[in-house]
């Protein structure tokens, strides 16, 4: 996405440096070096943070999803015992692509009174960066885990999450990733058999997939399943059957409202429509054919999943 | 622009001004009681404000940031007066608002819009620490859509959704015609997500003797995900509209009566659309005389990726 700015490129380099030193010089504390700063507030204004010591550590967990690298930084700004503001903002990059992967910040003490994660404007679509960091106390033999300081999602549109304000968002809320999902072809004679990846939960908008029938004389007979892993929660039976040396695109809709009885043509082919519930698939779960009549040389296609997608168990 | 570049430097300077010599009016003392001390974020010069605005609303949308802050001598101090617009549909503007050793007690975004619903103009802060090399960003203000009836977003009190959280701007796209004998393809634009509600196009067939049928698809720029294929099919000389509709429920099987012309009906799902999603016919026998309007499209839209 092209970003524009109203801070502008000089046209006169002289002039706009010679007023920008006059501002400059007119601001407080700009002699104290870049980074280091004695926490100057007034009475009137005590900082707020959470006091951390040596044995202490900050824990990020971030999830990614695959083909989505992401170059992320995380950070912290502590006021030490001495009274100075210490900014670590570089405190770690790295770049995560799928997966889940874990981060140990080690701390020192002081007032810990900000924290983040940051990723660029190219950041991969709401639903597939997802990032939780907590504290860790008393790294070691008599370690626990006080309450997490930020969860969220980092997308192109935020960039940013951080303690305090991002607050605890789970990762089933809000919309997800809208994605297809392009299921394998199954080998020449077999049926399609599908599982969703763990760690992720969709809700299914569209599917469709192709059987081309070889010249073998018989009748196909197709449903498709939805199951858990163990159980079937829903079947599509498309009434018609499927002779030989024919191609045709069985769909299903989310809330279509209607299931046709019939083939319709679709080019040279035909097309065979039902709709299907607003199914929520977690990790694990299948999507299958089940064809009656199935011969060893139909083939079925690779398979057309819309989704909406969220990083969740 | 040297006389923009020459304002710019002199806002700057004006605004280090502002803090030795207060303007009457526009500073007051912080004179709260004892037990009432102010909240903020203690903030200092290497630090400043940036926001950022992601708007549809090109023609008419004049967004001002701002802020609220208590100097070291105790003078509450307004920041701000610059305004934003977006010059490309959805994409971003940012301005940047250097600060000086004060506590921020707050961060506003005011939209001056007199059309932006819902849905069309998103904004975010972030405070950045450290300007320079060492630069920190810290702190998500607010992230949160303006609009006519909600002009307003902030910190304190605002909030830091996602641009796809909550309803969208619900309008009319109206996609591109197509020539003569050829197809509809509309591609998603870039920064906008759109769920559809209804579509609408109309084929008028010229006198060439042909049995068209209409196939419209959904692509994501690359795998179908979803198509529909009329079960009735159009002779030469008639003017037929095809609608789809949204979990509407039935498929016409047959046509309906249009005032002159006819109408065929079908359901869809739900979709969503990204950028760079394509809707797109298939019309089987097209003629080369054979007209295809442009599609009405009917939808609710967020500024995402």
């Amino acid at each position: 996405m092209a970003t524009t700015t109203t801070t502008l490129t000089p046209v006169d380099g002289r002039l706009q440096q010679a007023l920008y030193d006059i501002a400059h010089a007119f601001r407080r504390g700009i002699t104290v070096p870049a980074h280091l700063r004695a926490y100057g507030g007034p009475w009137w204004q005590s900082p707020q943070g959470l006091w951390l010591d040596l044995d202490d550590a900050l824990t990020l967990t971030f999830y990614g999803t695959a083909g989505f690298p992401s170059p992320v930084t995380v950070g912290f700004r502590v006021i030490d015992t001495a009274g100075r503001i210490v900014s670590h903002a570089n405190q770690a990059k790295f770049t995560l692509e799928g997966g889940a992967h874990r981060k140990v910040l080690t701390q020192f003490e002081g007032l810990l009174i900000a924290h983040h994660a940051v990723v660029p404007a190219s950041a991969p679509p709401r639903g597939a960066l997802y990032v939780r960091s907590g504290v860790d106390r008393n790294v070691g033999p008599n370690d626990f885990f006080i309450p997490v300081l930020f969860a969220g999602y980092l997308s192109q549109y935020q960039t940013l999450i951080g303690w305090p304000g991002s607050g605890l968002i789970d990762p089933l809320e809000g919309p997800g990733y809208t994605n297809t999902i392009v299921g394998a072809a199954p080998a020449a004679g077999a049926d399609i058999a599908y599982s969703t990846v763990v760690n992720y939960t969709y809700r299914v908008r569209s599917v469709s997939a192709t059987l081309t029938t070889s010249a073998t004389a018989g009748n196909r007979q197709v449903v498709f399943v939805f199951g858990d892993g163990t159980n079937n929660i829903w079947r599509a039976s498309f009434s018609p059957a499927q002779v030989a040396s024919t191609t045709r695109t069985y769909q299903l809709g989310s809330r279509l409202g209607y299931e046709e009885l019939a083939t319709v043509p679709l080019g040279a082919n035909a097309i065979i429509t039902s709709s299907l519930p607003d199914l929520v698939l977690r990790g694990g779960y299948t999507f299958a054919s089940s064809t009656t009549g199935l011969l060893v040389g139909d083939q079925w296609s690779t398979q057309d999943i819309a989704v909406e997608q969220w990083i969740s168990p | 622009m040297l006389e923009t570049e020459v304002a710019e430097s002199l806002i700057r300077m004006g605004h280090a001004l502002r803090t030795h010599h207060p303007a009457p009016g526009r500073e007051k003392s912080f004179g709260g009681p004892w037990w009432q001390n102010p909240n903020g974020i203690w903030v200092d010069a290497d630090d400043q404000l940036i926001t950022t605005l992601y708007s549809t609303d090109v023609a008419t949308g004049i967004y001002s940031p701002g802020g609220l802050i208590i100097t070291t001598q105790g003078r509450k101090q307004a920041m701000g007066g610059q305004t934003i617009r977006s010059s490309t549909t959805g994409s971003a503007v940012t301005n940047v608002e250097p600060l000086y050793e004060s506590l921020l007690v707050s961060a506003l975004m005011t939209s001056y819009s007199i059309n932006a619903v819902r849905g069309q103009s998103f904004v975010t802060c972030i405070l950045q620490r450290n300007a320079g090399p060492n630069v920190q960003q810290q702190l998500v203000m607010y992230a949160d859509y303006v609009s006519v009836n909600n002009p307003f977003v902030g910190w304190p009190y605002g909030r830091r959704i996602d641009p796809r959280e909550g309803p969208g701007y619900t309008h009319t796209v109206t996609g591109g015609a197509p020539a003569a004998g050829a197809n509809i393809s509309d591609a998603s634009p870039a920064n906008l997500n759109r769920r559809l509600r209804t579509v609408s196009f109309t084929l008028t067939t010229s006198a060439t003797v042909a049995t068209r049928r209409v196939l419209w698809q959904v692509t994501d720029g690359t795998n179908l995900i979803w198509q529909a294929s009329s079960q009735a099919t159009q002779a030469a000389s008639l003017v037929y509209t095809y609608q789809f509709g949204t979990a509407w429920g039935p498929e016409e099987a047959a046509v309906l009566p249009l005032g002159a012309n006819s109408i065929i009906t079908d359901s869809i799902p739900d979709l969503l659309l990204r950028p760079g999603y394509i809707i797109q016919t298939a019309v089987a026998s097209l003629q080369a005389g054979d007209q295809l309007s442009a599609s009405l499209y009917s939808v609710e839209e967020w500024i995402s990726p």
